[in-house]
């Protein structure tokens, strides 16, 4: 298990995940489309299994399993569907809870937003271990925590980029996030398996 | 005979696999029209499909999409029910929020009737 310090390589953890989409670019366009139309429909209660689902086939590709992720494997995201849809129902409960504090006048919208970047740097690698090592929703979430927290600024950096990467798409009418919502993800699966390492993988 | 045992197997398997995807999407279906007739196979198909996988492991998959449709179903079935009785709730509200209202327009029109009578008296005289 990787607490200690971790050495974050930015733009190379970045460029392999651009390289892991581009490569399969299709595939992963169909299988977003599919993850966020399922999510939208079930007023996100199939959220949680379908990012497993885009996180299962990130973290393949990463590990060059053969054959290559197709587009049904998004579906193999209900393998851990408890856990998965526990770990979104959780924590979305528990930033419901930390949105009352915008209600405080002026600093209370940028408390909620910092907190927000804060609880979703500390879980980043969360659905990850649910996925990869098949841990319960709680100590992944800890664990992803314990990893984070000596690196917290450059893993609050390859995060930002990340995110902004991935939801660029947004600007076209939220449609574009379909395309560039999996470039996060792969570039995440390749920052997951370099720093818990490949010997974790199922 | 080896080969009609793993077809057998193989048979069993994508029967049970079959009974979960249907639960979901059945699930899907009752939440996204709110129909409660998918959301009940929904919920059967689940349940089938989790004992089944639950007696048979190894030969049953798709016990997470099982879940899912099952907990798909039981929300819409919950949505079916919340919905019925909110509607119950507006068909006995509406009406009598409606003669209130006419009858708050009603005073309205008297008292503006009565403000308006003096004028028209005193523009009568001259």
């Amino acid at each position: 298990m990787t607490e200690g310090k971790v050495d974050v390589k930015f733009s190379e953890w970045i460029q392999q995940g651009w390289e892991l989409y581009k490569a399969n670019i299709g595939v992963w366009i169909v299988a977003s489309l599919l993850a966020v139309l399922i999510s939208l429909a079930t007023a996100a209660i199939l959220s949680g299994p379908m990012m497993a689902g885009l996180v299962w086939m990130a973290l393949a590709l990463v590990d060059r399993k053969e054959p290559k992720p197709q587009i049904g494997d998004v579906f193999k995201g209900f393998d851990y569907f408890l856990q998965s849809f526990l770990f979104f129902l959780v924590w979305g409960i528990i930033m419901l809870a930390i949105s009352v504090i915008s209600l405080i006048p002026c600093i209370g919208t940028l408390v909620v937003i910092a907190i927000s970047i804060v609880l979703h740097t500390a879980l980043m690698f969360g659905l990850f271990l649910i996925v990869d090592k098949k841990m319960d929703f709680w100590p992944a979430s800890m664990l992803s925590l314990n990893t984070v927290k000596p690196n917290f600024f450059p893993f609050l950096g390859l995060l930002v980029v990340a995110m902004l990467i991935g939801h660029v798409g947004a600007i076209a009418c939220g449609i574009g996030l379909i395309v560039t919502m999996p470039i996060a993800v792969c570039i995440l699966a390749v920052a997951y398996r370099n720093v818990f390492g490949a010997q974790a993988a199922a | 005979m080896e080969r009609e045992i793993i077809s057998a197997m193989q048979t069993q398997a994508a029967k049970n696999s079959n009974l979960a995807v249907w639960s979901l999407i059945l699930g899907i279906t009752s939440l996204v029209f709110c129909c409660l007739p998918a959301a009940v196979p929904a919920i059967i198909c689940g349940h089938l499909a989790r004992s089944k996988a639950r007696q048979a492991p190894d030969t049953c998959s798709g016990s997470g999409m099982a879940l899912a449709g099952l907990i798909t179903g039981y929300v819409s079935v919950v949505a079916f029910i919340v919905a019925c009785i909110l509607g119950i709730m507006a068909a006995i509200a509406v009406p009598s929020v409606i003669k209130l209202f006419r009858e708050e327009q009603k005073s309205e029109h008297i008292e503006n009737s009565n403000a308006n009578a003096p004028a028209v008296e005193t523009s009568q005289s001259e």
